[in-house]
Parts: C-alpha cells; sequence; structure tokens
C-alpha cells in the first residue's frame, strides 16, 4: 500500500466512504475555482462534517506529510481555495453549513462556515423582525460561504459603506489549528462565556490572524457575526458625472464620494461605475435605461437607509446636496430610467448583490480588486488607461481583448473604496503560461504604483505581493514567524506567498 | 501526454456539437447554492440540496462544467466513473434559472445566452452511452423501449388496461379517423395506480364531445427516457416510428396529459412533426374551458401545485394549469414553485439509475408542499405523479397526490 492510500484510508476512517474520495474527475473538480485558468489537481477531496473530523484530517496529514486546502463555494477568483501545484488534499467544508445559534438578545449570529451568505441572509431574513449581516458578503455571496468570505477580506455583495469588510462584523470564531487542536477566538475563549459577543478583550486580537488569511493560518469551522435589521426606509439615485475642462469624472466622483464619506450620511453604499461597465452590463434593465438615455459619462448611485421616513428625507437631502452642488446629472427615479440602487435593492437582491458581470467561460478574467483610500480613484484610472495601453497589442496576441467591463469603485467603511474589476482577455490553453504573466503584471503594477491593497489573497495575489518587493524583510519574516509556529509541518495551503519555502 | 483535438472531437461527438455551450461556464459556482428570493429561487440545484449524496462538486452543474472543460482540454477521458457522476442529475433545469450565461432571458450579457445546461448534459450523457458507459440499470429500461414499445418491459397490450375502465368506446387510431390524437404515454398507461390519469383526460374529452383517438397497444413510447439517458440510437429509432405513424395517419393535433411526452415531442423531435400541433392537455383544456366560456365547479378543497419540469421550465407553462386551479381550488403556492420549483426526482433517468437519490428529491419535495397546509399535491405529469406518491407513501403524509385532469373531471361533473 502506497502512502496515498494508507492516508485515504486513515481518513475514510475518520469521515466515513461516502464523504472521501480520490476519483479522476472529482478531483478535477477541485482543481479550478472561479479562476480556471490556475489549476491544481489534488489526490484525495474530503468532506467532514465536525471541527473534531478535520482535526482527525490535519493530524493525520501532519503525520505523513500531506499538505491540506480548506475550500468553501470556491467561489475565490485568485486562486484561493485550490492547491498550488497537483496533489494533497483538498477539504471541502460545505457540509458544515448549519446556522448554530441567533441570538436577537445580543443581534449575534453563530454560524458553521460552509453556509452560504445567501443563505444566512435569506434565513436571518425570515427570524424575528428580520436582519442580515449588515456587510452581506463578497459580490459572489450568492454561492460563496462565510467562511471564503472570513478568509479574504471580502467586500462587495452590498452594506460595506456602511458595515465595511465582512471581517468587521466577526465577533468569534471557531478554529482549528494546522496541527489539530481546536480552539475559539473572541469572547468565547472565555470557557465560562456560553455565547460570543466581541474578538477583544481576552489579550491580542487572535481571530485576526484567521481573518483575510486565505486559509493558511488554521481551518475555521464556526463564525460568529453581528447582525442588524433590515433597513425599514431606503433612498436612492443615480448620477451622471461628465468629463469637464478642469476634471475628468473620476477626480470628479472621487471629491464627492469623499464628502459622502466624511458628513456621516448613513450611506449604505454608493457605487461608481465607468461608462464602460454600464455598456458591458447592457443586459441588465437599469443598465437598458442608462443605454436608452443615451447617457454619456460615468455613474454614481447611492443607497442611504434609515429607520423613520423624516430621517431618510434628512440623509437624502444632504447626499443630494453634495452631488448637485458637484453639479451632477441625477437620473430620473424609476428604475428604466437607470435608478440602479433601486433595481438592486427592490427588484433584484434584497439587501444582497448578485455580481451581474461574470465573465463567461471563454475569457480569462484577470482579477485584482483593491483598497484604496478614495481619493485614489484618479489614479487608478490613469494606472488602469496606462497599463492597457503598454499591454493592449500582447493582450490582442494572446487571443484578443475580451469583454468590456473595465471597473466598478465602491465605498467601504469609514473612508475608503475597493475598486472592483481587472482585465479581461481571453481564456486560451496555448497562452496560459504568458495570460498569467500578463495577471501578475497587472498586479504588481497596481502594489506598486497604487501602494494598493488587493483584498482577496490566492495564490498569484499572495506572490505578487512578495514578487513585488512590497513586503519589508521585518514584515515578511513576522509573517513566515506566525506561519511556522502555527504550522510547523508546513501542511496547510503550503505555497502562499511562499511562506513554507522559506522555513 | 499530448491529446490531438481531433481525437478529442471525435470521442466527444455529440458534445462537439454544443462546445461554445458546453465550455461557457465562468464557474461562479451559483449553480450550485444560490439563494435568489427577489427571483423565486431559493436553492439552485435539488440533487445538490439532498443528503442522500456526498455533495463532492461534480454532483453539481459547476463541478459537471469543470469535468466538460477537462474533456476538451483532453485533461479527462470519457469514463463509469464519470457516468455515475454526470447521470446524478435530474435534468431539471433549475442551474439554468440563475446562470448569468445561460440561455436564460433574465440576463442578456455580451457573454450570456451561450450555456444550455441540460442540452449539454443530454450530450455528454449520450457521448458516455456510445463510449460504452451507461448506467446499466437504465440499459434494459432503453432496450425494452425499442423492442416492446415501451421503458417498462410490458407487453404493450397492456396499453389498452385502462381503456376497460370507460363506458364509451374510444377511437383506434391506427385505423380510426379523429380530430385530435390523445398520446396516453407510457407511464399512465402501464402503472396501475396511475392509469386514472389517461381515464380522467379521457373522459374529460368525452364528456366534451371532442372527436379524439388514441393508439392503444400500437402507441410507441415517445423516446424521452432514451433521449435523457444518453441512448441517442434508441431515441432516434423511436422517434422515427412515431413520426411515421403520425404522419401516415394523418394526425394534425396531438394532445398529451404527459409532461415529459409533451416536451419530448415539441422539443426533441426538432422539426420532424411539423405541422403537427402538440399541446399538453393542460393547455388544451384551458383553452377549451376559455373558449366555451365553461363554468366549473369550486371543489372547495386546498390544493398546491408542482410544477413538472418537463412543462414549466423546460417549456414555460406556468400558468394555464393556476389559471384552472384557482378557479376549483384554494391554490396555495408552495415556497418554490414556477421557474424556482424543486424537482420531483423522477426526471433524467435518476428514478431508475439513482432510486434512493430519486426518492430523496420526491420527499424534500412533499416536505415543502405540507408546508403549505393544503389537502391535494396537484400535478400535470404522470411521472411526477409516480414519484412523489412514492414518497407521500414513504413519508407517511397526509397529502393526496393528484393530477390535475382529475380535479377537472370533477369539476365539470
Amino acid at each position: 500500500m502506497n502512502e496515498t492510500q494508507n492516508v485515504y484510508e486513515q481518513i475514510e476512517n475518520i469521515v466515513g466512504t461516502k464523504y472521501v474520495s480520490d476519483s479522476e474527475p472529482v478531483c478535477y473538480s477541485y482543481s479550478m475555482n472561479c479562476d480556471f485558468t490556475l489549476q491544481g489537481i489534488p489526490d484525495i477531496v474530503v468532506k467532514p462534517n465536525t471541527p473534531e473530523e478535520i482535526s482527525g484530517i490535519l493530524r493525520v496529514a501532519n503525520k505523513y506529510g500531506i499538505k491540506i486546502v480548506p475550500r468553501g463555494n470556491g467561489a475565490d477568483l485568485t486562486g484561493g481555495a485550490k492547491p498550488i501545484g497537483d496533489g494533497g488534499i483538498v477539504l471541502d467544508v460545505t457540509r458544515m453549513n448549519k446556522i448554530l445559534d441567533i441570538d436577537e438578545e445580543n443581534r449575534i449570529v453563530t454560524v458553521e462556515v460552509g453556509i452560504s451568505w445567501s443563505e444566512l441572509c435569506e434565513q436571518l431574513s425570515n427570524v424575528g423582525i428580520g436582519y442580515y449581516t449588515g456587510s452581506t458578503g463578497p459580490a459572489s455571496g450568492f454561492s460563496a460561504t462565510i467562511g471564503g468570505g472570513l478568509s479574504n477580506n471580502t467586500v462587495g455583495g452590498g452594506g460595506a459603506a456602511m458595515y465595511g469588510a465582512v471581517t468587521e462584523q466577526c465577533v468569534g470564531l471557531e478554529v482549528v489549528l494546522p496541527t489539530g487542536e481546536i480552539i475559539y477566538t473572541g469572547a468565547k475563549a472565555n470557557s465560562f462565556r456560553d455565547k460570543p459577543f466581541t474578538r477583544f478583550g481576552l489579550g491580542a486580537d487572535y481571530s485576526g490572524i484567521f481573518l483575510g488569511d486565505v486559509g493558511i493560518h488554521g481551518i475555521k469551522t464556526k463564525a460568529s457575526l453581528n447582525i442588524y435589521p433590515l433597513p425599514e426606509y431606503r433612498g436612492y439615485a443615480t448620477y451622471v458625472i461628465k468629463k469637464t475642462k478642469e476634471m475628468t469624472p473620476p477626480e470628479r466622483g472621487s471629491k464627492v464620494m469623499i464628502k459622502w464619506q466624511h458628513d456621516r450620511l448613513q450611506l449604505h453604499d454608493f457605487f461608481y461605475y465607468t461608462q464602460s461597465t454600464v455598456t458591458s452590463l447592457k443586459g441588465q434593465k437599469v443598465a437598458k435605461g442608462l443605454i436608452n438615455a443615451k447617457v454619456r459619462g460615468a455613474t454614481l448611485f447611492y443607497t442611504t437607509v434609515a429607520d423613520t421616513q423624516r430621517q431618510l428625507d434628512y440623509n437624502v437631502e444632504r447626499i443630494e446636496k453634495i452631488a448637485e452642488d458637484a453639479g451632477f446629472e441625477k437620473l430620473g427615479p424609476t428604475v428604466e430610467e437607470g435608478n440602479i440602487g433601486k433595481w438592486f435593492y427592490e427588484e433584484d437582491g434584497r439587501w444582497q448583490w448578485s455580481n451581474h458581470s461574470w465573465a463567461g467561460g471563454y475569457l480569462f478574467g484577470m482579477g485584482g480588486c483593491v483598497k484604496c483610500p478614495t481619493y485614489q480613484l484618479p489614479d487608478y484610472r490613469r494606472m488602469y488607461d496606462d497599463w492597457v495601453k503598454r499591454n493592449f497589442a500582447k493582450m490582442a496576441e494572446m487571443g484578443g481583448v475580451g469583454g468590456g467591463a473595465e471597473f466598478v469603485a465602491f465605498g467601504v467603511n469609514p473612508t475608503y473604496i475597493d475598486v472592483a474589476g481587472g482585465a479581461g482577455i481571453l481564456s486560451s490553453v496555448e497562452h496560459r503560461e504568458a495570460q498569467i504573466e500578463l495577471w501578475k503584471d497587472f498586479l504588481i503594477t497596481q502594489i506598486k504604483e497604487l501602494g494598493a491593497v488587493h483584498y482577496w489573497m490566492g495564490e498569484i495575489i499572495g506572490r505578487s505581493l512578495v514578487d513585488s518587493g512590497a513586503l519589508s524583510e521585518e514584515y515578511y519574516n513576522f509573517m513566515i514567524t506566525i506561519k511556522k509556529a502555527l504550522d510547523p509541518n508546513k501542511i496547510l495551503s503550503p505555497g502562499k506567498f511562499y511562506l513554507t519555502d522559506k522555513y | 501526454m499530448v491529446v490531438k483535438i481531433t481525437e478529442i472531437k471525435e470521442n466527444l461527438k455529440y458534445l462537439s456539437e454544443l462546445e461554445d455551450a458546453a465550455r461557457a461556464c465562468a464557474q461562479c459556482g451559483q449553480c450550485r447554492v444560490a439563494n435568489w428570493p427577489s427571483k423565486g429561487i431559493f436553492y439552485s440545484c435539488p440533487v445538490y440540496k439532498s443528503d442522500v449524496i456526498s455533495k463532492f462538486e461534480p454532483l453539481n452543474p459547476r463541478g459537471k462544467n469543470i469535468i466538460l472543460k477537462g474533456l476538451f482540454r483532453g485533461d479527462l477521458k470519457l469514463s463509469q466513473e464519470i457516468s455515475d457522476l454526470i447521470f446524478q442529475c435530474t435534468l431539471c433545469g433549475l442551474c439554468e434559472e440563475i446562470c448569468f450565461n445561460s440561455q436564460n432571458e433574465n440576463f442578456d450579457f455580451p457573454m450570456a445566452g451561450i450555456m444550455d445546461h441540460v442540452k449539454v448534459y443530454e450530450a455528454l450523457r449520450a457521448d458516455l452511452v456510445e463510449a460504452g458507459f451507461p448506467i446499466e440499470s437504465q440499459v434494459p429500461m432503453n432496450k425494452a423501449m425499442v423492442e416492446l414499445l415501451n421503458p417498462y418491459e410490458r407487453d404493450n397490450k397492456d396499453k389498452l388496461d385502462w381503456i376497460k375502465e370507460l363506458d364509451f368506446k374510444v377511437k383506434d387510431a391506427s385505423k380510426e379517423d379523429a380530430e385530435m390524437l390523445y398520446f396516453v404515454g407510457c407511464t399512465s398507461a402501464l402503472t396501475p395506480q396511475i392509469q386514472r390519469v389517461a381515464v380522467a383526460t379521457a373522459k374529460i374529452f368525452n364528456k366534451l364531445g371532442i372527436d379524439f383517438s388514441v393508439f392503444g397497444e400500437h402507441e410507441v413510447c415517445c423516446g424521452s427516457v432514451a433521449m435523457r439517458t444518453g441512448d441517442r440510437k434508441s431515441f432516434e429509432k423511436t422517434a422515427e416510428e412515431n413520426v411515421k405513424f403520425f404522419k401516415d395517419r394523418g394526425i394534425k393535433t396531438i394532445v398529451t396529459s404527459c409532461a415529459g411526452c409533451y416536451r419530448t415531442f415539441k422539443k426533441d423531435y426538432g422539426d420532424k412533426l411539423e405541422g403537427i400541433e402538440i399541446l399538453h392537455s393542460v393547455e388544451y383544456l384551458r383553452n377549451l374551458i376559455a373558449e366555451k366560456d365553461m363554468k366549473l365547479k369550486q371543489l372547495d378543497i386546498k390544493t398546491t401545485y408542482h410544477d413538472p419540469c418537463h412543462i414549466g421550465r423546460h417549456m414555460g407553462i406556468y400558468e394555464e394549469p393556476r389559471e384552472i386551479l384557482n378557479k376549483i381550488s384554494d391554490l396555495v403556492e408552495m415556497k418554490t414553485n414556477r421557474n424556482g420549483a424543486m424537482c420531483c426526482g423522477a426526471g433524467g433517468g435518476v428514478r431508475k439509475g439513482f432510486p434512493e437519490l430519486s426518492l430523496d428529491l420526491a420527499k424534500n419535495r412533499v416536505k415543502e408542499a405540507e408546508e403549505t397546509g393544503v389537502e391535494y399535491l396537484v400535478s400535470t405529469c404522470p411521472f411526477c405523479y409516480r414519484n412523489l406518491s412514492d414518497a407521500i407513501e414513504e413519508l407517511n403524509s397526509n397529502l393526496k397526490m393528484i393530477d390535475l385532469v382529475e380535479l377537472i373531471l370533477k369539476a365539470i361533473n
């Protein structure tokens, strides 16, 4: 019996025959996430149901030095939830998908991390007065899991201007460490406390080392998140921002967005769409409205929420005065006239966005969602245009430029934006390596020219961060020290940030 | 190992015809678990919801699509392992309702309108079967379909049994002309507890004075089961026979009370039946009720309606049965309905190939129906009827399974 068979049998003893597989097509189907260019085929896929089972699997992996990659619904765009290179085990947590407790008194929900953001928000909406998670996960939250969202510091599914990244709602975790120990973080680390309520207070913020860690420090199994009543009153409007002699649309847009953020206006969301992005979304009812109205320019729309009509009127008046003082053209109130917020919240998304711009299977999406201060929006536009200009010929050579969407920038509490997007070229197996190199070049340009901070931290972004030289030697050594202390046998998600290559 | 593209395409005969669709998946995974209440979708794959299966990726649409890409890249080869995964799908088409790249009219993006999950999975099944990797338990069914003219391995003369229940004579379509052919379908004709669907349909036609005929023992299976389970040769053979039969007999209108037959004639036969009007009994009766301004009796019962995938998502018939049910009963909708309806679990060869999974899906649907608090679970498909009846029995549920035609018969009496 070879080692892999031996490992397989031991894992089978832990989870049962049904939930472990080494079938070729099964393993192959775990070799990609949303990114279908980065690929690593595992030897084994396992679907545990309890932290104890995960602990057992990790102990087996440690014994045999087999790598393990945890995975939620695989809605990641940059290789976060798949092996780097072939081999090892993918540990799929989606069987662990229950809501364990809804503490209405303290407005905290505790879940197993394999539940999706959409399922959680739907179930919360039916409880008591109706709740949601505020920041409702990534734009892929219809399928993405809580665990995946927390592992990537995600934003984009709605509510970010008010509630920030999803990790800011986290008040505690249950984590299985790479060596198999099961711990709680946050208030629940106090073994005399039955329910979590804050992640601070028992020493350092140890939840933090598992948030945005792309699964390299431990396998999250439970998470407790703040929840909020669904907003009763909401207002929205869309503005067109045209170029003036003095200023570009991003320059004009960012000034208004900054003021909106500084003035504490109960903005639930605001989104800046480039004109090209609007055009590329032509199939959306609202985008059709924009196109039919022959809107020429970027668009900016907002959503604000309130508990009373009076409060809402007050917010709307102040928000709109800022936009109107800036000379933005306000579109009509109906969805058909381009009221994007109204469409998303009242007709489409019920407080959770879906990503309406998933590229087709032919498009090699060079995803690079970055966080930067709001004032950097014009810099991002310049960087993006320069990069595309420099690389247009190369992109065309590799199979043609695909897709029209450039980027979308949206507000994140308190004073920054997330610029979501990237560049798209037609996917080509022949040019796969060259396309990955081009993608890296795009990411490194973002890192170097904008000092940008990415939120996806999968294989390609983590490595680009190191390759770009952005991390000081001291900081990088600090990362290595933590990783080494937690994962001495280099079994958990090895290769990310090259950390396990360094000890 | 370098695999030549030509070699790949030779092995993927049916899939290659749909290559654009087969490779269109963006792998976002919304087809796994997405929940989209504003679109009436609370779960995007009924199979993936079932706890009977392991829920590895290939048991949801995205995983299947990644396998498709692997086949086109030459990373994977057709195999029994792939068959065992790919066939665990009822081809219900719910995944298409939430896919941005599907031919779903809700979306119209530059890259959308390409993916057609059901068609692509059927093509992959056809390639798997031709490569020698069928699901064993489905083989005799397709063989019987060709040799005995029905997939139930029964003597086709048994298709006359239900006619004995009638107190009037029915025209034999193989000899006598009529304005309309009632195509009964194998399930209604040969399953004792479902023959009542055929009986009720015929009684309604008789009561309304409609000139109709049936093929009885000469009725050839529509071929749906072969089409769904990848046996294209058997499908083509039965389709040819039916087309010849219908044309030779000068059939102008076919009405069927079977959702599967309806979908197959109308969609899978392509333009072979051009010139022949094909209607599901619910469409036909709804039109007749409207035309004749017929007064239906309110039955004072509470009902809920299960949308069969074959006339619902696949053919867009959602409102016609509801229009009738609203006239004769107090219709209470299930949480998932119309394009978001969960599947009964019988279709796509799953009942035959994976009975435990099939029954579990039916149980999930019955539990959903129970939540409405009604007495009657109504459908318009004998195959759904059969699977849901089994689940009702298994769950010891108080629900009563009934076909819409049975209720219509009561309402016009």
